[in-house]
């Protein structure tokens, strides 16, 4: 898990680790200011199951392009991927900001999630037959 | 054991001076400069001259930087016209981290289309004698603010236009700012700060002024980190022979912990000084307004304000940092910031004289804060393998001695977890690496109590963050 492009929120990124471990689950966090390749580095790195992209300053949309197509192309076609934050700069629907982001290969998108909740729900109900850290 | 020492004083520091001044061409800046121009200011200019003054209420230091000359010679005016005792001048992110070129790129395209693309004043790109006619004519000391990991050229310039007032310093300039900035490299470049300062302070009219940045990150942040970060800065200015220094802090959230923070960290800067041999030392103490998230409605931002104007006077500040009502929205304009120096003006005078606040509570948090301090800070002086005391400081903060929460640097542990207990004071959870004794974290347990019970801790630290908003 981490932040894509020159995004430094590092609140958010702290609390959702914290919330990560908290809900049995087994964080690696590689923190602010990630390109795609440092995503896929640390999934060799770690064989982590799914790849949380957080994206809070509006970068998203154009730092997350191609991202699942870089993924399978590095032999990492059955990684999880999920994106959320604030996705996009100025007032596009929820529908058409999803689109854009499944369009790039994330399996769920989370654009201005109510609750980190919804995000540890979601991970759990995909990852079943995965072993957790509980 | 790494002590602190003036042994580790820079004995020469021409050299270096020179080497780092020769790739600044413009100005003819040269080592000389600032010497020169100082000599010729008048006392009242000076930081370490105000502070020397007897008064009865803390100074007021708004905040504020505008790319362009224009601007920011209206907000100086405006802001003293309001009562201002301190001038600011913010610098804008891309000098802060040493791009000077993309700040000149910024300030000439913001110029040709008629608005502002830098978040404050690129001193490098505007040069030492732009800089000096910023403050012509004016009455009051002018303080630089910043972030800067290596702030030597950017120092340099600002004692050349007559600043003489420096906030920043190896830690609190890169824990909290920069994510890749090496710590060590930080510190050693803020050597060289605080020595340049001794020195040119040493030959002109009055001292120039070191300040620390105490709030860091401003995100739950415990005393004892926030209070260890000041000593630590404080003794390495001592060491390269600054006599002047400002500790500060940021607004806890809890009235009690905020007196109780002054007074340990009064009293624990006036031990490590004379522990030391440093007895020369003059420490003022300087209090942030909620350097947290702020309210979006005006009216609560102004409650805020006063509210923080009023602690600033009842823990003897000798310097209040003012926040604005629109802090919440963007970078605060002119007359935000002109306004919120009237208010706290108008909110310091219901306090004429410093009253000696007292209770069991404030009591038993100070003695609390001062055991932990001395933990931590025993920690550090023992530190094993370290040729020195800034060594020992680098090192403590790759092995989590020090750890910040809520810091986006690599070398910054972030495994502390600090909550709000339902008195609002921060209370440690996990100390993780930071050395508390098992009686004190007992203690923050007690005082913490089941404050968070009914929720996840993320969401629980979430709302702790959001507590003023």
């Amino acid at each position: 898990m981490g932040l894509v492009g020159n995004d430094i929120h590092v609140v958010a990124n702290r609390l959702l680790a914290i919330g990560m471990a908290e809900n049995h689950f087994l964080p690696f966090n590689i923190g602010t200011n990630n390109e795609v390749e440092d995503f896929i580095d640390a999934v060799y790195e770690t064989g982590a199951a799914a790849v949380l992209v957080a994206s809070v300053n509006g970068e998203g949309e154009t730092a997350c392009r191609g991202f699942g197509q870089a993924f399978e192309e590095s032999g990492l076609e059955d990684t999880l991927l999920y994106v959320g934050g604030n996705l996009s700069v100025g007032a596009h629907s929820v529908e058409s900001v999803n689109a854009t982001f499944v369009g790039y290969g994330f399996n769920r998108v989370f654009h201005r999630p109510p609750s980190f909740q919804v995000v540890f729900d979601s991970l759990r109900q995909d990852l079943t037959g995965f072993a957790t850290a509980n | 054991m790494p002590l602190p020492t003036n042994d580790s004083c820079i004995a020469d520091l021409t050299d270096e001076r020179t080497q780092l001044l020769r790739h600044h061409h413009a100005d003819d800046l040269n080592v000389d400069s600032a010497h020169q121009y100082l000599q010729a200011l008048p006392q009242t200019r000076f930081a370490s001259y105000k502070y020397a003054v007897e008064r009865s209420l803390p100074y007021i230091q708004p905040r504020g930087g505008f790319p362009t000359f224009g601007k920011q010679r209206e907000l100086t005016l405006r802001l003293l016209d309001a009562g201002a005792d301190f001038i600011p001048l913010t610098i804008d992110s891309h000098t802060r981290h040493n791009d000077y070129r993309r700040a000149s790129l910024q300030l000439a395209e913001g110029i040709s289309q008629g608005r502002d693309l830098l978040n404050g004043y690129p001193i490098v790109s505007h040069g030492v004698s732009t800089t000096r006619e910023l403050f012509r004519d004016i009455d009051a000391p002018v303080s630089l603010r910043h972030g800067t990991p290596d702030a030597r050229l950017l120092v340099e310039i600002a004692l050349a236009s007559g600043i003489t007032e420096i906030e920043g310093g190896g830690i609190c300039y890169s824990l909290p700012y920069s994510q890749s900035y090496p710590v060590e490299r930080a510190l050693v470049h803020w050597q060289y700060v605080d020595r340049l300062c001794a020195e040119i302070g040493a030959g002109v009219n009055a001292k120039i002024q070191r300040e620390s940045f105490g709030p860091l990150t401003a995100t739950l942040v415990p005393p004892v980190i926030t209070i260890a970060v000041q000593l630590c800065e404080l003794l390495l200015a001592a060491e390269q022979g600054i006599t002047a220094f400002s500790v500060s802090f940021g607004q806890t959230g809890s009235f009690e912990q905020d007196i109780a923070l002054a007074r340990v960290l009064r009293k624990k800067a006036a031990e490590v000084l004379t522990a030391f041999g440093f007895d020369e030392v003059k420490v003022s103490l300087v209090y942030h307004q909620w350097m947290g998230a702020f309210p979006t409605d005006e009216a609560l931002a102004w409650q805020l304000i006063g509210v923080s104007s009023a602690i600033s006077q009842l823990i003897g500040a000798d310097k209040v940092v003012v926040k604005t009502a629109k802090e919440a929205v963007g970078i605060p304009d002119i007359e935000s910031n002109a306004a919120a120096v009237r208010a706290v003006r108008y909110a310091l005078a219901a306090f004429p004289s410093v009253m000696d606040f007292s209770s069991g509570r404030i009591d038993a948090e100070t003695a609390l804060i001062g055991s932990e301090v001395d933990y931590v800070m025993s920690r550090i002086f023992e530190k094993q393998n370290c040729a020195s005391f800034l060594t020992a400081v680098s090192s403590s903060v790759s092995t989590g001695i020090i750890d910040v929460p809520f810091s986006p640097h690599r070398q910054n542990a972030g495994k502390l977890v600090a909550g709000r207990a339902k008195d609002r004071s921060i209370r440690l959870l996990a100390p993780a690496s930071v050395p508390i004794s098992a009686a004190d974290l007992a203690e923050e347990s007690s005082l913490f109590d089941d404050a968070g019970a009914e929720m996840p801790l993320w969401a629980k630290l979430l709302s702790d963050i959001r507590i003023l908003t």
